[in-house]
Parts: C-alpha cells; structure tokens; sequence
C-alpha cells in the first residue's frame, strides 16, 4: 500500500495502518517495511474484531496463501513469521481493508480470505472517487 | 441495522494509543477525512 498512498490521498482520504500489538511495536514493524504512513497499534485486536475480520486457520494461513503464489509478493507485499508469536499478535488473524468516509459510513470492507489475499487497488479507488 | 453500518458504528469507540500515549478513537480519524484502514496481519 506504500506506493499507492499517493493515489490516495491525491483522492483527499487518508491511510491508516493498523497492526496488532503496541503502536511503538506498530510503529517499529512499519518502519521496517518502509511505511511512511500513520501506523497504529491494536493489542486487544478490538478493531480487527469491530470490522468482522476473522482468525483463519492452517489452511487460511498457509497452505492458500502458497496456493495463491507469489502474487502478493509481486506486488510488493512482504510476507514472513518472524515475531509472529509476540505476546500481542495473534498468528491466526487474518488482514483486511475498510473504508470509512467522513460521515462515519463504513463504504468498503474487504475481508481477506487468506494471508496473502489482497483487496483490488481498483476498488478502492473507485470507492474513494465515489466519495469525491 | 445492516452490518456495514453496525460495523463502523462499533468501530466508532475503538481507541488506540498513538507514538506519544495519546488515545486516537478511530471515529477521530475518519471525520478529518475519508479513511484506508489497512489491517495488517501480524508483525513480521
């Protein structure tokens, strides 16, 4: 998503990381992938839990992702396990994507279906112009 | 209620701290403007 924070802000949203854990354990993550963006931390997962974002299992976690290839990873998506036993982290959670415009409305929610399913950039930017 | 909208609605409370302890309720971000909530699965 670093490279398509311009795209969205030009489109006047903003992008918010949310990782699960302390925000200085966030913070440190995020600056190690080169995120530049505001990246919080959520150790209770309250958030992950509010959006509906469910916990996988092996199969969500491993074997689809490997299933999936390395279409994440062409796209510039890091996956890896280290520290993803931490006290805060929840190895079986799965990722997601929300949109949510200024008046409170959630307009978009992609619930991955494995860990390295990503949502269609596409989509959100067409969710985001729609907000225009 | 549709669950789009019973999401953000529970959403609304959820606060977080930020890099200074500083709580940031998420209905804070959003009304500065549009938000991309990237939930990321874990560190590493």
């Amino acid at each position: 998503m670093q490279r398509e924070r311009n795209a969205i802000e030009a489109r006047g949203a903003q992008l918010v990381a949310v990782a699960q854990g302390t925000t200085a354990e966030a913070e440190r993550y995020c600056a190690a992938l080169g995120v530049t963006y505001r990246c919080l931390g959520d150790p209770q997962r309250n958030s992950y839990r509010a959006f509906g974002l469910p916990r996988g299992g092996f199969k969500e976690i491993l074997l689809d992702p490997m299933r999936a290839g390395n279409q994440a990873v062409r796209r510039g998506y890091k996956i890896g396990f280290r520290d993803s036993l931490r006290r805060h982290s929840d190895w079986f959670q799965l990722p997601g994507v929300a949109i949510v415009d200024r008046a409170g409305r959630l307009q978009y929610l992609y619930r991955s279906r494995h860990a390295g399913d990503l949502p269609p950039i596409d989509a959100v930017f067409a969710v985001l112009d729609s907000l225009l | 209620m549709n669950e789009m909208s019973e999401r953000s609605t529970q959403a609304a409370d959820v606060e977080v701290k930020d890099s200074s302890g500083t709580s940031v309720r998420f209905s804070d971000l959003w009304s500065e403007r549009p938000t991309v909530f990237l939930f990321l699965r874990h560190f590493g």
